[in-house]
């Protein structure tokens, strides 16, 4: 992979690096690592210590800031990285006292239980709620199907988990406490990680720093899916055909919580439409809403368009309400590309959309294959080949869902077309 | 990674489990005799400075404290604010350092008691401190 798009981690390993040199430095290694029990509570430190950075680093992601989704290549890039070093630091910081306790172990058996009680001293105490907060609200996350506004609600949380940790890594006597640039780094990044994260739990929906639209027409396209358009009121979002949007209405039953979704309008037109396929119950009860409700529009995000692949000669792969970017692409497609479009859904009737998809055929070099699963079984890279025979000189652009894209890709990288040609953003929020 | 927090979650829940327990367990089945221990009243040597400032490495580590002579040398590496904050106070007078630590708090009540498992003699008061 290019060095490009690995900055990102590079950043990453650099930001837990820091701290871990400086601590290594602060005293002699073989007192560090001196026998068993000095290797055990070293160990509790540092796991400690990259748990800390991790978690600072974590909420400075979850800000959605344009300026980190352009340095790691796509918000769903971001949302992977956040997942991803969530679960990481959350295990550093399950290990952490598990390493400590034992020195106290060694010690006796009451002075390792008085180690996992709290209340016997501050800076023991503020960590032992953080970690039991914290082992709750991931426990929600990684184990409890909740729904979507009420996880978001959850998660916002471990800002106040972050808080404790930090104040335990503040007020506990180690060598935070004892080397000031351990100190003033940690705290630093720390506070960084605080102010994001205190931004996109609470700050941000009430600042309205995001342009507002009002509801104009809500189109059922069949019994699961609605096309949404938006009229902005005053300032419009400028997008690249196949980005995604936050929408979170201003008023109405509906919940408050910003929700993504791909925009299936072109990036020409004043308006914008999102397709919307009913999952859980916020968009199951999109249908319901009555038009002119405000709409707070946060993006655009994602890196996902033919606009960013150089080979103008593509193939376009979707598995069903994964037409949205396509659409959007296909109403701004100019005469330079040659695409071929798959849209595989189970039967006919789910194919929304698909004439006006066939409209746009007749005029550009765009070819429409609608894939019917019921009549033809799933879609294969071998039927690709038959019916797209120049597959080796074409970028391939997948979007729906995860299995339908991991399966694709897998089977399409058997035919030797490179990593590096197939195109998908794989977004998965929780 | 949700496999990986498994296992932690795990580990960590069967390891807080086992310790609590145990020394519920422990604690209870030797509540009668829990006040005997206390090497505080084991009879004191007499230790004069002199000797006390030659334990002053970290492979032999003696702390003065309140004229307590301890010998913290097994500690060193498992104290949890690191070997580095005791190491400037072997062979010397640590009543200071101990009472404040380094931001300005004494040591908890439990630090206190597990400072008397090490503690060896008192200082000798024929040779008061320069």
């Amino acid at each position: 992979m290019p060095i490009r798009k690995n900055l990102g981690i590079l950043a990453i390993f650099v930001l837990i690096l820091i701290p871990l040199a400086r601590w290594l430095f602060i005293t002699p290694l073989n007192l560090r690592f001196f026998d068993f029990l000095s290797t055990m509570t070293s160990l509790g430190q540092i796991t400690g210590i990259i748990g800390l950075a991790l978690f600072s680093i974590n909420l400075i992601l979850s800000a959605r800031f344009k300026i980190i989704e352009n340095f790691l290549y796509g918000l769903n890039k971001v949302y992977n990285f956040h997942h991803q070093i969530g679960g990481l630091a959350f295990i550093l910081i399950l290990f952490h006292p598990l390493f400590l306790v034992i020195s106290y172990l060694s010690i006796s058996l009451k002075s390792a239980a008085d180690f996992f009680t709290p209340f016997n001293n501050l800076a023991i105490s503020y960590g032992i709620l953080s970690l039991l907060l914290m082992i709750v609200l991931l426990i929600l996350t990684f184990y409890v199907n909740l729904r979507y506004q009420n996880w978001k609600f959850s998660h916002k949380f471990l800002v106040a988990v972050f808080i404790l940790a930090l104040l335990h890594a503040l007020y506990i006597p180690s060598d935070i406490s004892r080397d000031a640039v351990l100190r003033v780094y940690l705290i630093s990044l720390g506070f960084i990680g605080l102010a994001a994260g205190f931004y996109q739990a609470f700050l941000s929906p009430w600042l309205n720093l995001h342009p507002i639209y009002n509801l104009k027409k809500i189109n059922p396209l069949n019994s699961r899916i609605v096309e949404l358009e938006l009229e902005p009121r005053r300032q419009k979002i400028n997008f690249f055909p196949g980005q995604f949007v936050f929408i979170r209405f201003l008023s109405g039953a509906i919940g408050s919580e910003s929700h993504p979704f791909s925009i299936s309008s072109a990036s020409a037109t004043n308006n914008l439409q999102l397709v919307i396929k009913s999952l859980g119950d916020f968009t199951a009860k999109l249908k319901d809403l009555s038009p002119g409700l405000p709409v707070a529009v946060e993006g655009p995000y994602g890196k996902f368009s033919h606009l960013n692949i150089l080979n103008k000669n593509q193939i376009w792969i979707a598995g069903g309400v994964g037409i949205t970017p396509f659409l959007s692409m296909a109403r701004s497609l100019d005469n330079n590309y040659q695409v071929d479009l798959y849209y595989c859904v189970n039967k006919p009737e789910e194919a929304v959309l698909l004439s006006e998809l066939q409209e746009i055929a007749k005029t550009k070099n765009l070819r429409v294959i609608p894939w019917y699963s019921s009549e033809k079984g799933y879609l294969n890279a071998g039927r690709i080949l038959e019916l797209s025979p120049d597959l080796n000189n074409r970028d391939i652009l997948l979007c729906g869902p995860t299995a339908f894209m991991f399966s694709l890709k897998d089977q399409l990288r058997k035919f030797k077309i490179k990593r590096k040609n197939i195109h998908f953003e794989n977004f998965q929020l929780i | 990674m949700k496999k990986l927090v498994t296992i932690s979650l795990f580990v960590f829940g069967v390891i807080v489990t086992a310790i609590l327990t145990a020394s519920l367990i422990y604690y209870q089945g030797n509540k009668p005799g829990n006040n005997t221990g206390s090497s505080q009243t084991s009879p004191a040597v007499s230790l004069p400075l002199t000797e006390i400032t030659k334990h002053n490495l970290t492979s032999d580590c003696w702390l003065l404290i309140n004229n307590k002579v301890y010998n913290v040398t097994s500690y060193l590496s498992t104290h949890p604010g690191g070997a580095g904050t005791i190491i400037p106070s072997c062979g010397q007078e640590a009543t200071q350092a101990f009472n404040t630590k380094d931001i300005g708090r004494p040591h908890s009540k439990r630090a206190t008691a597990m400072l008397a498992d090490y503690y060896i003699g008192d200082l000798s008061q024929q040779t008061m401190p320069q």
